[in-house]
């Protein structure tokens, strides 16, 4: 029912350009979805934009309340977002466009459907003009129109996440290096690095570069040897050079007397090789060294590498996937940034100093030699390249090796002896489930027959209830000897057709194969055979292309789009992916089984496919993960001319609502079974997006202890607990005490049944006049919008000791419904918790006495209104700006830097209102207790405020007890409520104790809630 | 990679240390790591492991390593603990701590345990290769804070769908099914908090909240006598997969418990989709998102269950998805392949203890007072 009522406030709307939506999204079109529905189901989660106009990944990142609540965003838009101001696009303001420019928005329902109809004719702009100036500084024309402005915007798109990103992930700051040299100084580590430099004396800038960042390295335990063509003086007299670390010879004899020193060494030395230009970075060799002595057992290590433009810019950064011998048999995909074991591997003899272009040329190392569990990835950027030893320009460079010289190595790659197995030709079992689409079926059929230059296979239809026409042409099948025909009539349940399949395929080899694939490449079963032969190698794929010639299927990233995505779908050729990956032969996490060749003793000793829980969708992912934790590789093979007509013969998984039901249902089960996986997937890369687009870069990466990651604002004086600290969670108590206070059973005093319907305002007060005395008046001027409404309204001041004239004389001249509760000792959670069992009305909002309201004699009786609209809000907040107009709250939420990981910070603290959308009203996980409005009934219910903690955490912790019941908590903009922060309690009074206390009872649901 | 031999002294069905050693077994041996166990009492249970009968003397298991070729031992248990520093000259020793109850449950025993525990510290983790920790409250409560931290899993239950609303007990018949799991046997009840859950239930039924209380565990009948005195239906020496439908059947999980190392059970019914409230004791914060300060927090969240059968079966879910997700035997046994020199698996570990090593200096005095204090008894530290 939501989906057909979203489905119709989408269409009328105005908003979504389903032509747009399908150029942008090959998949899509391919598929031959509905492009509104796909949107709706799940290409607005994904971040696909419905059209140039509205972003939604911006969206998305922008408003994480959306995000966090499942709504698809043009959705929320429409429905609330643009009532509430929320940008489309960043050069889209609602507010700014409405009260700019002549607007009767009602007949179109959004501005930006106003826009699109009338105001982009009329050149009306769309936001502030200074915003165009500072977000494009080139931008000459700050009128410019909003279809200019998305072009802009998609082009710096392109071009600026890079820098972004190492601005938010990957920066080395001054602080954060001295901390690293220091923490080097204290301990010794021996692993030394001898590094070769091949050049000549035209080279010498780039040398000089590479010899000063290896001068630079925190980890000072190097050697570089810099081995000329030639004698040059040059080289030997310049003064970069001048570090006894360096070494200058000439090529003649080098590397064979290279070879004894190094085989005379007692110390472990790994070997690199540099060319002129490269830079290692700072901290490159210590980390490196580090992960070497943790795990001695390292014989080869690599990292990623990005290019560094002839302006210092950092660009093209090449995030590799883990240890892959296969990948590795294609291309020499390790880099410049790879050390490996010189006392394990000899140097090869060079003929000339030209000849060594990488590190696998200087030292004899074979896919074969290597023990998969000694080669290790390092998923940082550790060296800049130059443009011309850049990965893009090896790629192009090198001459691609084919697949059947690659089919040739498999056993040596795998590490099999299988040359007598080889050469005999099993049978193929192919099972091809199908229903009703009998054109695709004998394409697909006619293709194998036609086309397969293997000799041994058999073909099983599985007949799942298949329509006349069908069954016509199953009939005229069966006189084909190699063709059986099986029924297994029922709801369609993939897993299970296939298993009956392999429960009587005579095969050794079992393919799995969708109905809609055409088979293109004459030798497709020679090849997937040759490798899923191989003892230690599981399921084998294909990659699979759409019609056109984009890419359907180029293995499975596991944890992509929130579960697992096909990689590179709808690139245009397989040299335009990632690394040029889909060109070559490689591992996989998992491949689909659209096309998947299996040895069936392999397939049946797992159990076949999920039939209980996975009929529909995942059942390929959940088997070759099953094969992955069994101990077997996957693989995906670049096979020409496989054609996958997708979804044709079923129909998207978005198609229908039962197949959305199923598809979620199904996803379900896959987080429950392989959740722990999801962001493990060795084929792919940290730092390299999940979502919505794969091979982007990712939106958040877990810090390595290394680099800095600098974009949370913290409550309080995070710096002294120190970066590489982690709050220690039972350092504050003992068990025995811990187990004390649990054992404690106190019930709670009986209190009175909460009858009447009003607000009871509550504030803890000493002194301050200048504070409680303006507050307290102009708390009296909102009584009487409660009082219009019939509602109760009081004011509960709990005085914690005042002696200043002034507020006393307050306290005594107050009206009847502002009661002063005296002699009271300050314990933010007791008084409080005291004070609220003397309210007498339904809900109570306890108030800071630093807080200032603004001229709106409505505001709390709009936030009253705003607790009580719908049944799950508990907790309400009011967005909170400093005097000087900077915001100092609107919502907490939790850090996910591992350090100090589950801490509260509050979002966008010290920044102007005009950089930061403040949205009308978000969810957050919890909201200050400065400002916080609750129900009584929830209140109690969550047994008040916590009097264990004793100076803060209480009102966080209130709020995820609200939410641990089921209850969120908003945080509304009232306009302007000003909280003079700090006020009454020192600046950078800390806690740890309660910080403890707090992560101790919270951790764990903070991660499992917001996480 | 090294090969291990496990010792423990029970390997017997019902017992949380034969569970763990099983289950990390089949997944190092599923990897082709030689793993092995030795053991004193042994069931048929752990037949599929072909368990060996050792003695615990340094001779008896000398020779089994031996024989085994194994190049790791790791003791689970007293007193195989004990025999490590002498193995030492020639073995790679782990002391594998799921930790001691706090002694001073055990008025009539609480020296003799204490004497144990500090024999551990003083003779036996610094004469040892590594000291593995099952909790981060493990490595604090054994007073070792170079303990490196292995969290066990839950999954060995059958993972089954989660729950809907027609699977709650609470719909069927109008009452919230609340049980916990424990042994009942007099010794134990104390730190197991036997007498908190019949507080917890007896103010339930002063509140008038609708309920059905369970208690399920090891005893005789008069152990349970008390709990069936206030209208808790006992459930006795339950099998494996007793308790799975147990866990399974019941609405809510309370642990009462004021020690736990790890707290299999709550980590089990979550697993099996069961929302389990857990007091802030022990290892519980590490393994349970609904932990609650005293029973009586546990009741509001019962009363809140018994309004909104919607809510607890969301948050029946999440607990689920928490433990399915976080707490993996897989995790487990790649933790350890790490300790065993698998370095794919090495350095993710390393990354772990990197930030928990470093402990806010001067915050625990007590913590490091011990520690130094052990560490300059030793005469020769073997390392």
């Amino acid at each position: 029912m939501a989906l057909a009522r979203y489905y119709a406030t989408v269409s009328r709307s105005g908003l979504f350009d389903a032509e747009y939506y399908l150029a942008e999204n090959p998949d899509v079109r391919q598929s031959g979805v509905d492009p509104l529905r796909h949107y709706l189901c799940r290409g607005g989660f994904e971040g696909r934009n419905p059209s140039a106009f509205f972003l939604s990944e911006f969206y998305l990142s922008e408003y994480p309340d959306v995000a966090s609540h499942d709504v698809n965003p043009l959705v929320h838009f429409i429905r609330r977002g643009d009532q509430e101001g929320r940008r489309p696009h960043p050069f889209f303001d609602p507010a700014w466009y409405r009260k700019h420019n002549s607007y009767a928005g009602s007949d179109y329902g959004t501005s930006l459907a106003h826009y699109l109809k009338e105001g982009r004719q009329r050149k009306y702009q769309t936001c502030n003009p200074k915003e165009i100036k500072d977000f494009l500084p080139s931008q000459k024309e700050t009128d410019a129109s909003l279809d200019q402005l998305a072009a802009a915007v998609a082009a710096w798109k392109v071009r600026a996440p890079y820098s972004t990103w190492i601005e938010r992930f990957d920066t080395l700051t001054p602080e954060r290096l001295a901390a690293l040299k220091e923490a080097s100084a204290s301990s010794y580590r021996p692993t030394t690095f001898c590094l070769f430099i091949f050049t000549n004396s035209h080279n010498l800038d780039g040398l000089v570069t590479t010899v000063r960042s290896l001068r630079a390295q925190i980890h000072q335990n190097w050697r570089a040897l810099i081995i000329s063509d030639e004698a040059s003086a040059e080289l030997t007299r310049h003064e970069e050079l001048q570090d006894s670390r360096c070494g200058v010879s000439t090529f003649e004899g080098t590397i064979a007397e290279l070879q004894g020193a190094l085989d005379e060494t007692r110390y472990r030395v790994f070997g690199g090789l540099l060319q002129p230009g490269e830079q290692l970075r700072e901290h490159a060799l210590l980390r490196a060294a580090d992960t070497l002595e943790a795990t001695p057992a390292i014989e080869v290590i690599y990292a990623d590498e990005d290019t560094i433009l002839p302006n210092g810019a950092r660009s093209q950064p090449v995030f590799k996937p883990d240890w892959d011998p296969l990948l590795f048999a294609c291309i020499d995909y390790l880099g410049s940034c790879t050390f490996v074991d010189a006392q394990r591997f000899a140097l090869r003899p060079q003929k000339t100093p030209s000849a060594v272009r990488s590190v696998t040329s200087l030292f004899d190392i074979h896919t074969e030699s290597l023990c998969r569990k000694n080669v290790f990835h390092i998923p940082a950027i550790l060296l800049h390249t130059t443009e011309s030893s850049a990965y893009g320009a090896k790629v192009e460079s090198s001459a691609p090796r084919d697949l059947e010289s690659i089919r040739a190595q498999a056993p040596a790659i795998y590490n099999a002896n299988l040359t007598e197995a080889s050469q005999d030709t099993p049978l193929v079992s192919i099972a091809i489930p199908t229903k009703k689409n009998k054109n695709l079926l004998e394409l697909c059929i006619d293709s194998i027959r036609t086309k397969t230059k293997y000799p041994r296979y058999e073909i099983i239809v599985i007949d799942n209830d298949a329509n006349q026409e069908t069954k016509a042409y199953l009939e005229r099948l069966r006189t084909d000897s190699r063709c059986r025909v099986l029924e297994q009539p029922g709801a369609f349940n993939y897993s299970a057709l296939n298993n009956a399949a392999a429960a009587v395929a005579q095969g050794e080899l079992l393919c799995l194969l969708n109905d809609d694939v055409e088979v293109g490449c004459p030798d497709w079963l020679d090849t997937l055979v040759a490798f899923a032969r191989q003892p230690s190698v599981g399921a084998v794929g294909s990659l699979l292309l759409y019609p056109d010639g984009t890419i359907q299927h180029g293995g499975v990233v596991i944890g992509g789009h929130g579960l697992a995505a096909h990689s590179f779908v709808g690139c245009e050729s397989p040299e335009q992916s990632y690394m040029a990956l889909a060109k070559y032969a490689r591992e996989a996490s998992a491949v689909t089984a659209a096309c998947l060749l299996i040895e069936k003793s392999k397939f049946l000793s797992i159990g076949g496919l999920n039939e209980e829980h996975l009929k529909v969708n995942f059942n390929d992912v959940d088997l070759c993960l099953r094969l992955r934790e069994k101990g077997l590789t996957n693989v995906i093979l670049p096979l020409p001319g496989m054609i996958h007509h997708e979804s044709k013969s079923r129909g998207a998984a978005t198609a229908s609502k039962e197949s959305v039901e199923k598809l979620h249902q199904e996803a379900q089960w896959m987080r429950a079974r392989w959740g722990h996986q999801l962001r493990q997937d060795p084929s792919y890369n940290k730092n390299l997006a999940l979502s919505p687009t794969l091979y982007q870069l990712a939106s958040a990466v877990e810090p390595d202890g290394y680099v800095s990651v600098s974009y949370y604002n913290l409550v309080g004086n995070y710096s002294s607990l120190g970066r590489e600290s982690r709050l220690d969670i039972y350092g504050d108590a003992s068990n025995q005490d811990r187990a004390a206070q649990a054992s404690r059973i106190i019930p709670p005093p009986s209190r009175p049944k909460i009858l009447s319907s009003g607000l009871s305002v509550i504030i803890l007060n000493k002194d301050a006049p200048g504070l409680i005395v303006p507050l307290v008046n102009q708390l009296i001027q909102q009584q009487k919008a409660f009082e219009r409404a019939g509602l109760g309204f009081e004011v509960i001041i709990g005085d914690t000791g005042s002696t200043n004239p002034d507020t006393l004389q307050l306290y005594d001249s107050v009206p009847d419904f502002v009661k002063v509760v005296r002699g009271m000792k300050y314990n933010f959670s007791l008084c409080n918790n005291d004070v609220e069992s003397l309210a007498s009305f339904s809900t109570a909002l306890f108030l800071n006495n630093d807080i200032i309201f603004p001229d709106d004699l409505n505001i709390l009786r709009t936030a009253f209104d705003r607790l009580h609209a719908e049944a799950d809000v508990g907790i309400l907040g009011g967005v909170l700006v400093y005097p000087d107009g900077r915001i100092q709250h609107m919502g907490c939420d939790f850090l996910k830097d591992t350090a100090v990981w589950g801490l509260p910070y509050h979002i966008h603290v010290g920044q102007l209102p005009a950089s930061v959308s403040i949205p009308k009203e978000a969810n957050y996980p919890s909201i200050t207790g400065a400002f916080l409005m609750i129900s009584r009934e929830l209140f109690r219910s969550c047994g008040g405020f916590d009097p264990s903690y004793q100076a803060e955490c209480q009102d966080i912790a209130l709020c995820l007890e609200a939410h641990r019941r089921g209850f969120r908590s908003v945080c509304v903009d009232l306009g302007g409520v000003v909280h003079i922060e700090n006020a009454t309690r020192p600046k950078g009074e800390e806690n740890f104790a309660d910080r403890r206390r707090f992560l101790r009872k919270y951790g764990a649901y903070i991660q499992g809630a917001f996480a | 990679m090294k090969s291990i031999l496990f010792l423990s002294v029970v390997m017997e069905q019902g017992w949380g240390v034969s569970l763990e050693i099983g289950e990390i077994c089949r997944r190092l041996r599923r990897d082709g790591v030689k793993a092995f166990v030795g053991a004193q009492r042994i069931d048929s249970s752990f037949d599929w492991l072909n368990v060996f009968n050792v003695q615990p003397t340094v001779k008896d298991v000398r020779a089994l390593a031996r024989k085994l070729g194994v190049s790791v031992i790791a003791a689970q248990t007293f007193p195989y603990f004990e025999l490590l520093p002498e193995l030492s000259d020639e073995f790679e020793t782990w002391a594998w701590e799921n930790g001691d109850p706090t002694p001073s449950f055990f008025p009539d025993s609480a020296r003799q345990r204490w004497l144990i525990a500090e024999n551990k510290r003083l003779r036996v983790y610094p004469h040892v290769h590594k000291v593995v920790a099952i909790s981060d409250f493990i490595k604090h409560d054994v007073l070792w804070p170079e303990a490196e931290v292995i969290l066990l899993g839950g999954d060995h239950m059958p993972t089954l769908p989660l729950k809907t609303l027609s699977d709650l007990a609470h719909l069927t018949n109008g009452k919230v099914r609340v049980g916990t799991l424990m042994r009942l046997g007099v010794g134990e009840a104390q730190y197991k908090g036997g007498h908190l859950f019949l507080a917890l239930i007896e103010e339930a039924s002063k509140r008038g909240l609708p309920i059905e209380a369970h208690v399920a565990g090891r005893g005789l009948e008069e152990d349970a006598a008390s709990f069936v005195a206030r209208g808790i239906t006992p459930h006795l020496n339950v099998t494996e997969a007793e308790k799975a439908e147990y866990l399974r059947s019941l609405d809510i999980f309370v642990s009462c418990s004021l020690w736990e190392g790890f707290n299999l059970p709550v980590v089990e019914a979550q697993t099996l989709g069961t929302l389990s409230l857990a007091l802030d004791i022990g290892a519980h914060p590490e393994v349970c998102p609904f932990l609650v300060k005293d029973p009586l927090e546990a009741l509001s969240y019962i009363a809140r269950a018994s309004e909104d059968p919607a809510w607890l079966q969301r948050a029946s879910s999440f607990a689920a998805t928490f433990a399915r997700s976080k707490l993996s035997w897989e995790n487990t046994s790649n933790r350890v392949k790490a300790l065993l020199g698998d370095p794919q698996q090495a350095i993710v570990m390393r990354k772990d203890r990197s930030a928990s090593n470093k402990y806010e200096t001067g915050k625990f005095p007590y913590l490091r007072q011990a520690y130094h204090r052990a560490k300059n008894l030793l005469t020769s530290p073997r390392r």
